[in-house]
Parts: C-alpha cells; sequence; structure tokens
C-alpha cells in the first residue's frame, strides 16, 4: 500500500470523522488528527497573542485584570476575577486558562499544561530568606512537592506603566533553590502601598515563568 | 465554558493560545539498547537497567538480519523484551532450503546487583527462552560506570549464542538440542548449558546525545554465516570478533545508531523510548475547572440557608437541569438525583471525558457549590456507567470552600473524602428525564492490525466505521458498528486450520468475504445486582465471528482488592459475509474470574472455563497499570488441547499495551490506543469477545482508581 495513499487517506478520516459525541472517537482517530495539526503547524508559525485593548480601556474595565505573559511562548492575554475565595483569587483568560494569586504571588494556575498545583507564599523578608513550598501533578499522576529556600534582595526602584499608569516601584529580586534545580529567579516590583504591580513568577520547570501585571489591585 | 460576559471587551484581550506547549528541554541520561533492543552496548548485554517502566521500541539491521523489539522495564531490576526477527533469507535448518524466515522470541533480565562505589552492577539475562531458540543465550554480566557515566565498562560470560567464540569450558555440561517443532514453547532444558565464553563493551559518553561504542562479541553467528559445520548459509563473513559504533540521542524519545559488526558489516539501530511517568503534557491544556462558590454565612443570608426548597415541586429536576448548565463544557452528565435530606444530597454522574475519575468528581462538587442551596453540606458523588453504580464518593462542602486553592488541597482533601458503595439506586433517587432516552452516533476512522503472518509480517487495514448507540433507559443499551473497508488487507492465503473447530483461524475469511460488514449489533443491559454485585446481560451480533446470548455477575466491593465474576455465554458461528446470517457452528461456553489488585499497579486476572472450540482451560494474565492511564500486560491461556491439535505456537499467548490518547495530546479524553500482540490467533483457548465485559467498566471507577488519580480532582 502506498504511503503517500494511506496518509492521505488518514488526513481526509481525521477531518471527516464526526457524530454527536466528541468524547466517544477511537484511537486512529486522534493520532490522524495530531499527524495533521502536526503538519499544519509545521507549515506556518503560530501566531503569539498579545493584549490588543487600548491602556484606555484595560484601564475603565469594569472588572479586575491580570495581563499574563507567558515568557516561555511569549503569549500575552488578559485575565479577569473569575473567583475570590477567603484571600486567593482566580483569575481567567477568555480561553479558561486560570491563574491564581494571593497578596500577589502566584500559587497556582490551571489550564496550561505542567501546572502548578498549589504553593505556600512567604511574606517579603529582603536580605533574608524565605521558604517555599510548590505542589505539582507529575508525570505518574501523583501531586509532589518541591520546596523552594529563596534568598531575596532589593534592586533598586524603577518606574514602571501599566495600562497606561505609571506606578514608583521598588524591585525585589529572589534567587531559589530546591533539591530538583537551582538558580530560579522570581522579581517583584512593589509599589508605594505595598502592592506587588508587576513580577515575574516562575510556575514549574516546563511552564517556566509568568510575567504579570496587576492593573487595579488597590485602585478601585 | 466561557464565563466572561464581556465578550467582545475579552476578545481584545487575547488568548493564552496553548497551540505549542513547551517541550521539556532536558535530555535524559538512559542506558543504551543494543542490535537485541536491550539495555546493552552494540550487540552484548550491559548489567544496566532503564528508568522504572521505560517502553522501548528498536528497529536494527545488519547484513540480511533485522530485528524489532519492545522492550519493557517491568520492575525496576526487571527487563522484558518480546522480538521480531527476520533472516532475509535464511534456512533455519541450516540448509539449501533458503526463505525469508521471521522468528519471535522473548528475553527476560534480572539485575542482581546495584552498581556501588567499588563493585560493579550484575545483571543475570536470559534471551529467546520460548519458541524456536534460534537466537537463545544466557548471560551474566558486570557494568561499571567511571568518571561519572562518561565511560562504561562491561565485561559478562555467555552460553549460547554468546558461547561460541573462543569458549573457556562447558562447566553445566552440553547443551541439548533444541527441537523447533511448533515453537512457542518455555524451552529451560538448556539454560546455561554448552560451553562458555567471555564478552564485553566499552562506551564512552562524552555528553547526553552521544555515545561511542567498541565491543567483543562471543557470538559466533554461526548458523548465519556458515561457521557451524551443517549450516549452509552465508548471510555475511564473520571476520572479527570486534564491533565498533556511535549512536546519537536527538531527544528522549529517539536515538539512532550506526555501526560496523565482525569487520564485514555496516548496521542501524533506531531505538524508540516513552515512559508513562514522562508524558508531553502533564496535566491538561484547555479550559480550568469552574470556581468554587463560597456560601454567604448564615447570619449573614439566613433565607439562603433555609430548607424551603426542599417543598419545590420536581426540585431535583430543576437542580439537575442547572447542574448541567454547568458541567456543559466538562463532559461529565448528572442523569440522576436523590434528595438525602435537607443538608445531603446525592448526584449520579457520567464522566465521557476525564481519564481520572477524581478529575470528573472535582468538576462536579465545584459546580455544586455553584449550584446547590447554601444548606447542603454533604455532596454525594455516584460515578456511573451505563447502569452500573459502581462507587460513592461523599464531599463536604465546607472543605471545598476551605481547601480550593490551599497549597496541599489535594492530599487535605483525600483525607476528608470518603469512598464507599453506591449500589442499586435507592428509593428517590429520580432520574434525570433529559437524559434519557439517549442517542449517540459516530463515523470514525479505523486501523486493523493483525501481526506475525508469516508471509507479511504486518497486515493493516484501514477503514471507517459507523457506529450509533442507544439507551432507552438507565442501563439498557442498543448498540451497532458497521465498517466498510477502505485500504489494505488483514486477509492471508496461508492455510491456518488446527484439528479443532474453527472457531479463529478462519478470521481471514471474514476479511476476506466482504469489505462491508456489521461488526456488532446488540442488546445490552447492565445493573447493579446488590451493593457489591453488578450484572449484564448481552444478545445479538456480538462480535466479527460470533453471535448469541452472554450474561455475566461480578462481586466487586469499591475497597476490595479482590474480585470475583462469572460468565455465561451460548455463541452461534456467524457467516463469512458479516451480514445476519449464521454458520453451523455453536458452543456454550463461559468461565469462572477472579481479580486481584497487586502491589505497583499490578492487577493479576485468572479465568478458567471452556472456551470457544469446547475446550476447557484456564487463562491467566497479568498487567500493570499506571496511575495515567497506561497498560502494559501479557497473557497466556493453555487448554486441554494438545499442542499438535493446537497448532503453531503450541498454546495462546499474548502482550497487550493500552495507552491513554490525553498522554500524548493533553487534552481530557477516555479514549486510547490499544495494541494488542499476540501469536498467531489459533482455535484452542479462544474467547468470545463480548463488549462490556463488568470488570473493566466497574474497576476504573472505585477506590483504586479514584484514590491513585486523586491529584486531578482540584484541576
Amino acid at each position: 500500500m502506498a504511503l503517500k495513499q494511506s496518509f492521505a487517506a488518514l488526513a481526509l478520516l481525521a477531518v471527516t470523522a464526526c457524530g454527536n459525541n466528541p468524547d466517544q472517537q477511537t484511537g486512529i482517530y486522534y493520532y490522524a488528527k495530531d499527524a495533521v495539526q502536526l503538519a499544519a503547524s509545521a507549515l506556518s508559525e503560530p501566531e503569539k497573542s498579545r493584549v490588543t485593548a487600548s491602556p484606555a480601556a484595560i484601564r475603565n474595565a469594569p472588572v479586575n485584570i491580570l495581563i499574563v505573559e507567558n515568557l516561555e511562548t511569549g503569549n500575552e492575554a488578559g485575565f479577569t476575577i473569575a473567583a475570590v475565595n477567603r484571600d486567593t483569587i482566580t483569575w481567567q483568560s477568555d480561553d479558561g486558562v486560570q491563574v491564581v494569586t494571593r497578596r500577589g504571588y502566584l500559587i497556582g494556575t490551571a489550564g496550561y499544561g505542567f501546572d502548578l498545583d498549589g504553593s505556600t507564599i512567604s511574606s517579603l523578608d529582603v536580605g533574608g530568606k524565605v521558604v517555599r513550598t510548590h505542589y505539582r501533578l507529575r508525570g505518574n499522576a501523583q501531586v509532589e512537592p518541591e520546596r523552594f529556600e529563596c534568598l531575596q534582595r532589593s534592586v533598586g526602584s524603577e518606574v514602571i506603566t501599566i495600562a497606561g499608569r505609571q506606578f514608583d516601584t521598588r524591585r525585589v529580586r529572589e534567587i531559589c533553590r530546591s533539591p530538583e534545580r537551582t538558580d530560579i529567579e522570581n522579581i517583584y516590583w512593589i509599589d508605594r502601598q505595598g502592592i506587588i504591580r508587576q513580577s515575574r513568577q516562575w510556575a514549574g520547570p516546563v511552564l517556566g515563568s509568568l510575567l504579570i501585571k496587576d492593573v487595579h489591585s488597590g485602585l478601585r | 465554558m466561557r464565563r466572561s460576559a464581556r465578550p467582545v471587551f475579552t476578545a481584545l484581550m487575547g488568548l493564552t493560545a496553548l497551540v505549542a506547549v513547551p517541550a521539556s528541554a532536558e535530555t535524559l541520561r538512559f542506558p543504551n539498547l543494543n542490535f537485541y533492543g536491550m539495555t546493552g552496548a552494540i550487540d552484548t548485554p550491559t548489567a544496566l537497567s532503564q528508568p522504572d517502566a521505560e517502553v522501548g521500541v528498536t528497529f536494527s539491521r545488519f547484513a540480511d538480519l533485522a530485528r524489532t523489539t519492545l522492550s519493557f522495564q517491568v520492575l525496576p531490576r526487571v527487563q522484558a523484551a518480546f522480538r521480531y526477527s527476520g533472516f532475509l533469507p535464511m534456512d533455519p535448518e541450516g540448509g539449501n532450503n533458503e526463505f525469508d524466515f521471521w522468528d519471535r522470541s522473548f528475553d527476560i533480565t534480572v539485575q542482581l546487583l546495584d552498581e556501588q562505589k567499588y563493585l560493579p552492577a550484575v545483571k543475570i539475562g536470559v534471551q529467546d527462552f520460548i519458541g524456536t531458540g534460534i537466537q537463545s543465550s544466557e548471560y551474566v554480566v558486570a557494568t561499571k560506570r567511571f568518571w561519572g557515566d562518561t565511560v562504561t565498562v562491561s565485561a559478562g560470560l555467555g552460553w549460547g549464542r554468546l558461547g561460541r567464540y573462543d569458549d573457556i569450558g562447558t562447566p553445566f555440561g552440553d547443551r541439548p538440542d533444541r527441537d523447533y517443532g511448533l515453537g512457542g514453547k518455555l524451552e529451560l532444558d538448556g539454560l546455561f548449558r554448552g560451553p562458555v565464553a567471555p564478552f564485553g563493551s566499552i562506551i564512552w559518553r562524552p555528553n547526553d546525545k552521544l555515545s561511542v561504542f567498541a565491543e567483543y562479541s562471543s557470538d559466533t553467528y554461526g548458523l548465519e554465516t556458515g561457521f557451524e559445520s551443517d549450516s549452509r548459509n552465508r548471510m555475511f563473513d564473520r571476520d572479527t570478533p570486534m564491533n565498533y559504533g556511535i549512536s546519537y540521542r536527538f531527544n528522549n524519545a529517539v536515538e539512532l545508531g550506526a555501526y560496523s559488526l565482525f569487520g564485514s558489516e555496516v548496521g542501524v539501530r533506531l531505538s524508540f523510548n516513552g515512559n508513562p511517568s514522562r508524558p508531553p503534557v502533564v496535566g491538561q491544556t484547555g479550559p480550568g475547572p469552574g470556581v468554587v462558590a463560597q456560601r454567604p454565612s448564615r447570619a449573614s443570608a439566613p433565607q439562603q440557608w433555609s430548607t424551603g426548597w426542599r417543598a419545590i415541586p420536581e426540585v431535583e429536576q430543576g437542580l439537575m437541569n442547572q447542574l448541567n448548565r454547568q458541567l456543559e463544557d466538562d463532559g461529565v452528565e448528572v442523569v440522576a438525583m436523590r434528595v438525602v435530606s435537607g443538608s445531603d444530597i446525592e448526584v449520579t454522574v457520567r464522566n465521557s471525558r476525564y481519564p481520572a475519575p477524581a478529575q470528573a468528581i472535582g468538576r462536579v462538587s465545584r459546580a455544586m457549590t455553584r449550584v446547590l442551596p447554601s444548606s447542603i453540606e454533604t455532596f454525594r458523588v455516584v460515578m456511573e456507567r451505563e447502569g452500573l453504580r459502581s462507587s460513592q464518593t461523599i464531599l463536604r462542602r465546607s472543605d471545598l470552600e476551605r481547601l480550593v486553592n490551599s497549597p496541599d488541597a489535594a492530599e487535605q482533601l483525600l483525607a476528608r473524602t470518603q469512598i464507599t458503595e453506591a449500589g442499586p439506586a435507592p428509593v428517590g433517587t429520580v432520574v434525570n428525564a433529559f437524559s434519557f432516552p439517549k442517542f449517540s452516533w459516530s463515523l470514525s476512522p479505523y486501523l486493523r492490525r493483525v501481526f506475525f503472518d508469516p508471509t507479511e509480517p504486518v497486515r493493516l487495514e484501514f477503514g471507517v466505521e459507523l457506529g450509533a448507540e442507544y439507551e432507552p433507559v438507565d442501563g439498557l443499551v442498543f448498540s451497532g458498528t458497521v465498517a466498510q473497508r477502505l485500504l489494505g488487507d488483514t486477509s492471508t492465503n496461508v492455510d491456518y486450520r488446527s484439528n479443532l473447530p474453527a472457531v479463529r483461524t478462519d478470521a481471514s475469511r471474514y476479511a476476506d468475504e466482504s469489505n462491508f460488514g456489521i461488526e456488532n449489533l446488540q442488546g445490552a443491559y447492565y445493573f447493579n445486582i446488590t451493593e457489591n454485585v453488578y450484572g449484564r446481560v448481552t444478545a445479538g451480533y456480538l462480535e466479527r465471528m460470533f453471535g448469541g446470548v452472554s450474561a455475566e455477575a461480578l462481586w466487586k466491593p469499591v475497597g476490595s482488592k479482590l474480585g470475583l465474576g462469572v460468565e455465561l455465554s451460548y455463541a452461534k458461528k456467524r457467516d463469512y459475509d458479516r451480514g445476519f446470517g449464521f454458520r453451523d457452528y455453536d458452543v456454550v461456553t463461559g468461565h469462572l474470574a477472579a481479580y486481584y489488585e497487586l502491589p505497583m499497579g499490578f492487577d493479576l486476572q485468572v479465568l478458567a472455563g471452556r472456551y470457544l472450540a469446547e475446550d476447557w482451560g484456564a487463562t491467566v494474565a497479568l498487567q500493570r497499570t499506571f496511575a495515567n492511564g497506561w497498560e502494559i500486560g501479557a497473557y497466556a491461556t493453555k487448554t486441554d488441547v494438545s499442542d499438535e491439535d493446537f497448532g503453531e505456537g503450541s498454546f495462546d499467548k499474548g502482550i497487550s499495551v493500552k495507552i491513554p490518547v490525553t498522554w500524548f495530546s493533553g487534552k481530557p479524553s477516555r479514549s486510547s490506543f490499544n495494541g494488542d500482540l499476540r501469536s498467531l490467533e489459533r482455535d484452542g483457548g479462544a474467547i468470545l469477545r463480548v463488549s462490556g465485559r463488568l470488570y473493566n467498566r466497574v474497576r476504573g471507577r472505585q477506590e483504586t482508581e479514584i484514590v491513585e488519580q486523586w491529584g486531578s480532582v482540584w484541576r
């Protein structure tokens, strides 16, 4: 059987497979679909997502917004508040991806894959050592902890602009190590109200770091 | 679910665009695989082990020898392999009657000692111990690594194939000649007999990707080269015992090597690796879970805490409608509800998407916090599939509220959660009026595979199948599938007949006679008989080759490691055109079954009873199931049929592999790739392939699976 012919057949089957229940398809369907998607993605670089709303529109939005950039992929999106549970906030993008923060610290993600399931947080202790534990689902389907020790130090002040508004911030840099890895870097830009206005926080070994800009907290 | 109320605005906010998930960049350092697809150097073994559960597929070729090996690190110290070797062409008897000879072989190795600071790792291995034994050898090998893992030095003693060149004696007596016969039998008489010879190798690994090999092999390839006195084969010349080579690991999945073998040949090896613990995506991409709604305090909103909702007519139906609206995009459906009390509600849930039942339980519980009146504190989630209520998970709403987004939330929630029997639906259970009747259909591609046909090792058939399912009431399912062959052909001209009634050896005729046919068309009823006993009755065209009636009962308490079952069927052979007609062979078949969950995810199944050709016997299956859904297993069936009557292979045995689609795609799905590598399908030890056997339907929704995959409960 000609290889070309069978690949064409696979591609055809992948696009023609149908039914009223998307959860009932054979494994070969997914195989064919993946092959077609792989070929398609090889032909065109996917466009990076950006926030295209104007700074004024973002600033004047009726709900609080986080602008989150996945530094690994370069994709950026606006996340709005989906829920407040105790002192944690779940933020959600329009495609359902979530980040969870507690007092500005990243304590969870959902929907990226390789997500951060949960994290303890630590108060700022510039010049000192803080401890933090990440909980992540591993390849063996178990949630396992990773305990970090972080050294924080102040790295000067900086004026940053978020959605057209300027903030005077002091910058705190944190270098963390765990039994699994070293040289994990987090940076917090803390404004005059003491709010983490912008941060670069590490979420996991594959997901990498997220650059998080807080548009509204403390300003309503 | 798009939960945003501001679609236009959010459209401008970008999407996280999960098209490209970055792949794990670091290359892991595992021991190399050799030409036999086992942990080793070039053509000889080393004493190292692959990571636990590592699966490898190796294609190697030199001269006219082609080997395809599936290897599996069964346990941290045990590696097993199944190999299909082609001698293209050769006379296996050593004469002039050459043809493309294909041979199956099994290996097993055990690492006896771990590598220590000053002591080497030591491994004992047995190659090709079932079947013709044409590649059989046994060895003891020691390996020590130096300068980190930069230089690997191995030395060993080999018997059989590996004991032929420059042997140092015959310590344990002569090696008896193997009687090739029908193959397929355990051959233990000759192990570690005959001459013994040393072999060794050095591997230099300057970095994680590159390996350079030098090897001294004690295999003379006597049969292949005519070195042995009675062999006339001349597949290649063995000029030296030395082999050299280089290999490059592209990533954690692919390694390619090129080698100089025996001074005269060039060989290549391509290995693919995978491990259940190393999925391309850990967790899932796609929408995160719905939020956990926090109840207002009783003091601040007493009206929301009233139990007045109980007086609302058909309140269950109303609540189910709301829940299912919330769960619309989650592939989970509430099919029944019972108000246990003003503070306690039971929902019966059907999960058609999430591989981990815990994830479905989590998403339903979250929806319940958003929908149910504040007075309800106890959530009971019954996992159900087509009438079989397999488990009940009891959660407290205040735990969900208190633990959501907390650091170690999964573990803490599990400690406060109870998993118990569901039993038949109690009085007061209201079935969702919109859930039934249920109708679904699908048009999908299919791939049919037949392996180990002597004339063509892999036969493939592509086509489309149209399936439909109608469930008028919970548990009563009418289903059917028709298939149309488009490309390829699984039929063969080889005459497989045995001395038994042709129950499976005529499989080819079912493929041959018609391109279009009914794969199955049946009615089935699934139900809970008592709290711990499940039942099934199926009638119709049960499978491609048989129709009939089948009944089964299974005892499997929710937290029990032991399950016991009984199945009895009357089956009649279907016509070759896969239409509505029958042939004139019928049989009463059935078995008693015991299932036991062993540690480390091993699952043992023993079936004993009467098989399709009216033969009596037993099947033993051992399978390792991983928390993320991978299943790798082997089985063997022996019945009261003599080896001669059974024919080639002597008894039925095979390997099965199941890999969930989610593992590759990162998208939630209950579909999987199923591979079944079995020896030639014979008439002895053949089992009726009725769909919907109870154990697989029940076990996947009980305590072990729920707890094992609990890490996904908040996902």
